[in-house]
């Protein structure tokens, strides 16, 4: 009985040959595995640690990522260290350091679940064994503060036969700042969906705004800056945009250039439906209040952003044409040259 | 009429009733015909003309809110609707149109009107005459409604002000109204459209104007029953055109003056209105700003670009301000503000964020910020010198951005920091837990830096522990109650590995020293399953051997053993039946099973057990009776 058997390599060979006992000796309280979840999920965290350099995260851009697990870990680490002294503190933290890593593992996977769930619900936990690497993207934009409800969805293995893809399970959606929005998803997408926040049917015109700073621009040809796409009134077409974009100019009041003309808009729209043909079915008609308003009619957009996660292969000049470069628009999709323009290492 | 499918809405251009609401006289006449003549029914007359009075109601001066569906945007919404009309819809699909405008003319009767905050005022208290008797400044207008009885005048009701220039600038006109109107269908068992009582059909009256960033809003659904008279006329509301994008000044001044003439009050008669007027006119060219002559006005007025070329009015009359005419002559003039007021049915705020249009928002990131892998641009970081030139971008390229380091020996440097968000995929190391941040500092050999990205996650997350006393608690209990548990397990790992490398008789002196490990091995039984049964630890139960040797020699006799042994028959009995006294364990017996959780660890216990376990100890003894222990050689 003299052997002290809690030197630590008795103690941590114990414990390490017998992974069972570590892992029923880490059970954690909930609150404790929440917290370090939370730390996982980088919750807390300053945004200086998160994004180091401004230039890293411009006014009016998207970002993707790769979360790096060592970093993250290593906030687990430092986070338990508090109060480590002793070596016998160390010989705990060394032989449970599996286990607990393992319980956070499973746990970023369900927490948000978790949150949005009603207490005392069970959740499903519908996760693969081994994790997955996980992403995410910052997107700082007027977009962000404009429209607090945002959907962000995102797919990964689009095949042909499985065009929509496989959502990937979101694990967190915040707004750091109030134009600043994190989303972590587990696994690497192939397609992110940005989608503006359904509430129910809205009216409105399009605002002619290149730099999306929310003021609109005139110009010549649109003095008041605002533009309709028209739309189709036929019966079985009837909403649709008109192919090819046809977009007529909103007429406003010179006395206040906000208040829309609703009635040269009227007479407008009654002539430019008519010339293309899709009037009604009555063409001579009179263009009705509700075909005003389907004329008005604003859908939700959604914005695609596709990329091919590949994870290797990274070369100097790769990087921002590997991932995530392809921009697709549902409504007006970029032709390649605006691309090009948009990325102009391509050509060196 | 088909009703719509899930996810279909049908737009209807309106929905009149039969009958709008008024007083109404049935007239029941009978007639007696055939052919074209009459019969005469003689000494039996058809029932005489009846006269039957009714009258359809529907709101006028206040609206029932429970009329209201939804309203958009959503009431104290904030976000950027900037590209949005403000729309009501209400439940009942016909109410829109149940009274008219003026009239016999068929219009709807109800308007929703958009106003910043501050452009119009509500009326409190309020009733249904105050607003009837109009505004008190001069030249207001008042609602043309004459068939209203007293008794209604006295009721309660919302009511708002409203500059007469600024509801002309946003009214719609009488033509326009009918235009923003219209009734929508949607089936009914689209849950996110859908209250549960309601039958699909909605009508929608919409805005004509749109938010501004930046501001706050009210918006209102008002009565316009009677207010045909003053609302905007086409002539006064022309279309903004592309030359008025650069129309000169000294015109938007002379507008804003031909729109101020009819409101313009000066305090000598004797001065003759045109030199009043060319004196504003001066003063405004002077100031480059038709308001700012005013006293009391700033220079710019707050109306930004959209409304800078606009009238803008301030909800109450201008203070006197002094001008000076010809020779030197002054005269005090002031802006007055006729004013309309309107019945307020329904009325909702919300706040419109800076922002555009989603989609140009969105669409114009490529241009913008850009759309990429988070990671610094290589151009925007310089190279200290041509060498490192590839290993620098490399560094870049994969998401470590260089920082200025100061040292530990004060000297000043470069060092490498990579956040947790990186472009590319990073392996994840097995190694750890890192005890200290210096462990997860790293050089990069190729350019000498440091890298500190580990080593500052490992400063951050101890630091964000730190900050939060209850994870800290936690954190501590939760250490203290696990290493409890481990060093039960281990010890248990530890006892069974020492003596199970000694089948035969331990050498045990003392009863003390026999009872403590078969104590802490019963503990370690009751917490983890099965070592005593399973046997591991065989020779613990049984100091003397004898059950080995009972295994290995089927049928041994205990009375022999004994005698053999010189050991009492009924320790002897008890060994071979598993240390069994009078049917229970010995252990069971002396009371250790059902020892409570000891709050204390191991250590100590060994130290002295028999201050632990004084009780314990001395039932043993005396259950053991005469049991001897075998001699030492």
């Amino acid at each position: 009985m003299t052997t002290n058997w809690l030197t630590a390599p008795a103690y941590l060979k114990t414990v390490l040959d017998d992974a069972p006992v570590a892992l029923a000796a880490t059970k954690l309280p909930e609150p404790l595995a929440n917290w370090l979840t939370r730390l996982r999920l980088l919750y807390g965290v300053p945004f200086n640690v998160l994004v180091p350099d401004s230039r890293l995260l411009p006014v009016e851009s998207i970002r993707f990522f790769y979360i790096d697990r060592n970093f993250t870990d290593r906030l687990v680490d430092g986070a338990l260290s508090v109060g480590k002294t002793t070596t016998r503190e160390f010989t705990h933290a060394e032989a449970t350091n599996n286990a607990v890593r393992q319980v956070a593992d499973d746990e970023e996977r369900v927490l948000r679940t978790r949150f949005r769930s009603k207490r005392g619900s069970l959740i499903t936990r519908l996760v693969a064994t081994q994790p997955a690497d996980l992403t995410g993207l910052l997107l700082r934009s007027r977009a962000v503060s404009g429209w607090p409800g945002l959907e962000v969805k995102a797919y990964r293995n689009i095949t042909q036969s499985n065009p929509k893809g496989t959502p990937l399970s979101l694990l967190r959606m915040d707004r750091l700042a109030p134009d600043v929005l994190l989303c972590l998803f587990e696994g690497v997408p192939t397609r992110v969906d940005i989608e503006e926040p359904r509430e129910g049917i809205q009216f409105g015109v399009n605002a002619q705004d290149d730099n999306g700073d929310g003021v609109f621009e005139p110009s010549p040809a649109v003095p008041s800056g605002m533009q309709l796409d028209l739309r189709q009134l036929k019966e079985d077409q009837a909403g649709h945009p008109l192919a090819p974009n046809r977009k007529v100019a909103v007429p406003v009041r010179r006395g206040n250039r906000r208040v829309l003309h609703t009635q040269a808009l009227h007479d407008l729209l009654r002539t430019q439906l008519a010339a293309v043909g899709t009037a009604a079915t009555d063409p001579g008609a009179e263009l009705t209040a509700g075909e005003l308003a389907l004329q008005l009619w604003q859908p939700p957009f959604r914005q695609r952003f596709e990329g091919n996660g590949s994870a290797g292969g990274f070369t100097a000049h790769s990087q921002y044409l590997d991932a995530f470069l392809k921009v697709e628009l549902i409504a007006k999709p970029l032709k390649a040259e605006e691309l090009v323009r948009l990325f102009p290492q391509v050509n060196e | 009429m088909p009703d719509p499918e899930p996810g279909q809405v049908i737009f209807h251009a309106a929905c009149r009733p039969a009958l709008t609401a008024g007083e109404y006289q049935l007239h029941v006449h009978h007639a007696l015909n055939q052919g074209t003549s009459r019969i005469d029914t003689g000494s039996k007359p058809l029932p005489p003309e009846r006269h039957y009075d009714f009258a359809i109601d529907a709101p006028r001066f206040t609206m029932d809110p429970s009329l209201i569906h939804a309203v958009f945007p959503p009431t104290n919404g904030v976000g950027s609707y900037v590209t949005r009309l403000p729309m009501i819809v209400l439940r009942r699909r016909t109410l829109p149109w149940e009274r008219e405008m003026t009239a016999g003319s068929a219009q709807p009767w109800m308007a929703v009107l958009l106003f910043e905050k501050g452009e119009a005022t509500t009326l409190s208290p309020c009733t249904v005459g105050d607003v009837l008797q109009g505004a008190a400044e001069a030249k207001s207008p008042k609602l043309a409604l004459g068939d209203v009885p007293q008794v209604v005048k006295g009721q309660p009701c919302l009511g708002i002000e409203v500059p007469l220039a600024l509801f002309q600038q946003i009214a719609p006109m009488a033509s326009e109204v009918p235009m923003l109107c219209h009734v929508r269908q949607v089936n009914t068992e689209d849950k996110e459209l859908m209250g549960m009582d309601d039958d699909g059909w909605f009508a929608v009256v919409m805005g004509n104007r749109l938010p501004e960033p930046g501001r706050k809003y009210e918006a209102c659904l008002v009565s316009l029953e009677g207010a045909a008279a003053f609302l905007p006329k086409p002539e006064h509301t022309p279309v903004l055109t592309a030359a008025d994008l650069n129309r000169p000044k000294f015109e938007v001044f002379n507008e804003t003056l031909q729109l101020m003439k009819g409101a313009l009050v000066a305090d000598n008669s004797e001065v003759h209105e045109d030199l009043v007027q060319s004196a504003i006119f001066e003063q405004m060219k002077a100031s480059d700003s038709p308001w700012a002559w005013q006293a009391g006005t700033a220079a710019s007025e707050p109306g930004g670009q959209a409304t800078q070329h606009g009238v803008k009015q301030s909800a109450k009359a201008s203070r006197w301000t002094e001008l000076a005419v010809d020779q030197g002559r002054k005269v005090k003039v002031q802006v007055q503000v006729p004013k309309v007021r309107l019945f307020l049915l329904a009325q909702w705020s919300f706040e419109c964020r800076e922002g555009g249009d989603f989609q140009a928002i969105l669409q114009a990131l490529p241009h913008n910020g850009g759309v990429a892998m988070l990671g610094m641009p290589p151009a925007l970081a310089q190279a200290p010198d041509a060498p490192t030139l590839t290993t620098w971008r490399a560094a870049l390229d994969t998401g470590h951005v260089p920082l200025q380091h100061l040292t530990r020996e004060g000297e000043q440097t470069l060092a490498w920091y990579r956040g947790p968000l990186t472009p590319v995929g990073v392996a994840r190391e097995t190694a750890g837990p890192y005890h200290s941040a210096d462990q997860a500092r790293r050089i990069d050999p190729a350019t000498g830096l440091e890298n500190l990205g580990y080593a500052s996650a490992f400063e951050i997350g101890r630091l964000l522990a730190l900050s939060d006393p209850r994870f800290a608690l936690d954190l501590l209990n939760w250490r203290r109650s696990s290493r409890l548990l481990l060093d039960r397990r281990v010890l248990g790992k530890v006892l069974q590995a020492q003596l199970g490398l000694h089948p035969e008789l331990p050498e045990l002196a003392l009863v003390q020293a026999t009872v403590l490990p078969r104590l802490l091995t019963t503990f370690a039984s009751t917490r983890f399953d099965g070592l005593m049964q399973a046997g591991k630890l065989g020779a613990l139960r049984d100091p003397t051997g004898l059950r080995d040797l009972q295994a290995q020699f089927a049928g041994l006799n205990a009375e022999a053993v004994a005698d053999a042994k010189g050991l009492q028959i009924e320790v002897v009995k008890s060994l071979m039946d598993g240390l069994l006294v009078g049917g229970t364990s010995v252990l069971e017996a002396v009371g250790f099973a059902e020892l409570p959780e000891l709050e204390t660890d191991l250590d100590t216990l060994a130290a002295n057990p028999a201050l632990h376990f004084a009780p314990q100890l001395q039932v043993f003894d005396q259950q053991l009776r005469g049991f001897q222990l075998p001699q030492r050689q």
